[in-house]
């Protein structure tokens, strides 16, 4: 058997509580390089969570997480948690763009926090990587000035803009209209292709799941019920993951009918 | 140490780790335990406000002026709240530079000693009004603005996304509001001086009949350097202790949007009772009285 590369990302048994009610009861997830892994479950399942304890935002009550081999410690930073953000790009689900400053100077704040670079190789940088997501054209609006969509792609380009080697996409697409949304899945698939970028993705979104990712991790009851490849998570007979899977098959309707009349 | 979850993580955000002794792995834990019983909650903060003073006296200008966007910060917060606060400052304080001339003209008018209104409304002014009321004002309008704006940039996610870019939220934004604020109120209360000595110039003048340039003089005899100087020393302690509970409020805030507005009202509330306490402990101390 061939050696699979070593995993650039690494959760081990990773629990969290909030209020004494546990959110992830021992979450180990791990994501190769170059691997597109898409994060799945029900909304107030512990995607963000996840995401946050792996950006060293939230620190886990056990388990650990490692980048690159190494252990992340603390959500104060030390050396191995600088490394590590310093080589990721984080999208929030809410974008989080500072609101007092404009797109452009929004997606220039890491390149300048991190690098001493001239005023005009910042300034080329920000319209390539603002062209990348389209929208070179808004680049003096404030974020108060974009719809969701656009404010979720700046979001993009200012993860992108120190070229990460690993990408934590929290719902790029949700609330996304179907020509965004497959922009962005289009990005992701470049992105892993050309660059060997190793993605992350909290989604909803089943089809971008089937099209883009390589593997699946399906969460719910702060567990991981699934993994595996779109094929081996589409042969599970877990009742929650099929749940999760078939709302597809149902007409609208009556999938949202069931979600709230419950089992 | 003691102290509620909560706050050590907020102040394992400012970097207060340092200060307050808890290492990075105990500051860990995310906000996720019941809220602190109401006395342990105040001298929690009361510590954080300390902590952030200490930080911002020991950080703040070498955290802004050290660079680029750090100076682009500070100058950016010295403009907001400095200059944008001007045409206030200057427009309350000539009111009360008037009104003070009036009151005190009303005592003195009986013994023809209204000269002597700017005897009063000097010494007051400088020494006393003058700070102050550049202090309220600013804690009434930047105090509530930096609460909110850090307030509403913790429930977006804002200061996360700075820690993802090693934006630490001391560095890139308690010190550069510490700094502005340390060095813009000392200089309103030199504009508050000014304006309040015209104010009571102007309702001299033109309704007691006394020689403008005979109210300056007698204002130039009775100010002493002195007066000016404690009145400004003051103010640079009033302009660090507004900016140190505006930033404690808007960082610590807890829960959602509703939140904000809480935190900007308690950054006034209680920046103007820090201002005025203060204000007593130094005239007080520096009298002997106590
Ligand atoms: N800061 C917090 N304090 C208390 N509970 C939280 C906090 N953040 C998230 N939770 C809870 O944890 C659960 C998981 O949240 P989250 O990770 O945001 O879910 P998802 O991203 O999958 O929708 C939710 O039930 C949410 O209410
Ligand atoms: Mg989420």
């Amino acid at each position: 058997m061939i050696d699979r590369p070593a995993p650039v990302l690494e959760t081990r048994g990773l629990v969290v509580r909030f209020n004494g009610r546990p959110v992830l009861r021992g979450i180990d997830l791990q994501a190769r390089a170059g691997e597109v892994l898409f994060l799945m479950g029900p909304s107030g399942c512990g995607k963000t969570t996840v995401i946050k304890c792996i950006a060293a935002l939230l620190q886990p009550d056990e388990g650990q997480v490692l980048f690159e081999g190494r252990r992340l410690e603390g959500v104060g930073g030390g050396p191995a948690v600088d490394a590590m953000r310093r080589a990721t790009g984080l999208v929030f689900q809410g974008s989080a763009l500072l609101n007092s400053i404009s797109l452009a100077e929004n997606v220039a704040l890491p390149l300048r926090a991190r690098l001493r670079l001239p005023p005009a190789a910042v300034r080329e940088v920000v319209r390539m990587k603002l062209a990348q997501v389209g929208l070179l054209h808004a680049m003096d609006l404030r974020p108060s000035e974009l719809s969701g969509g656009m404010r979720k792609r700046a979001g993009i380009a200012r993860a992108l803009v120190l070229d990460p080697r690993l990408l934590l996409l929290d719902e790029p697409t949700s609330g996304l209209d179907p020509v965004t949304s497959d922009g962005i899945d289009r990005l992701v698939a470049q992105l892993r292709h050309e660059l060997g970028v190793t993605v992350v993705v909290v989604s909803h979104d089943l089809a971008s799941a089937e099209r883009v990712a390589d593997r699946l991790v399906i969460l719910g009851q702060g567990e991981a019920l699934v993994e595996g490849t779109w094929a081996e998570v589409q042969a599970s007979r877990d009742p929650a993951v099929r749940s999760f899977l078939d709302r597809r098959a149902r007409p609208p309707a009556a999938a949202a009918h069931a979600a709230w009349e419950g089992p | 140490m003691g102290l509620d979850p909560e706050v050590r993580r907020r102040a394992a955000l400012l970097r207060l780790d340092e200060v307050l002794g808890v290492d990075d792995e105990a500051a860990g834990p995310a906000p996720r335990d019941p809220p602190a019983p109401p006395l342990r909650g105040a001298l929690d903060a009361a510590v954080v406000l300390l902590a952030t003073l200490y930080l911002g006296v020991r950080h703040s200008l070498t955290d802004c002026l050290t660079t680029p966007l750090g100076r682009e910060q500070l100058a950016r917060q010295v403009v907001e709240v400095g200059r944008r606060g001007v045409p206030i400052v200057v427009g309350v304080t000539f009111l009360i530079g008037a009104i003070i001339a009036i009151q005190t003209a009303y005592t003195l008018e009986p013994y023809g000693a209204t000269i002597y209104v700017a005897r009063g409304v000097g010494i007051s002014m400088t020494r006393e009004l003058g700070p102050l009321m550049a202090a309220v004002l600013v804690a009434a309008r930047s105090g509530s603005a930096i609460a909110a704006e850090l307030g509403s940039m913790v429930v977006s996610e804002e200061v996360e996304a700075l820690e993802m870019m090693a934006l630490r939220p001391r560095r890139f934004l308690l010190s550069p509001r510490f700094a502005a604020l340390t060095f813009s109120v000392p200089a309103l209360s030199v504009c508050a001086d000014v304006a309040g000595v015209l104010g009571g110039a102007a309702i001299m003048v033109l309704q007691y009949d006394i020689v403008a340039r005979a109210y300056f003089d007698e204002t130039v005899r009775a100010v002493y350097l002195s007066d000016i100087g404690s009145g400004l020393i003051k103010s640079v302690f009033f302009g660090a202790l507004i900016a140190a509970v505006a930033c404690r409020c808007g960082l610590s805030l807890r829960g959602g949007p509703e939140a904000v507005g809480r935190a900007a009202t308690a950054a006034v509330v209680q920046s103007i009772v820090a201002v005025v306490l203060f204000d007593a402990a130094f005239t007080f101390a520096s009298r002997g009285i106590l």
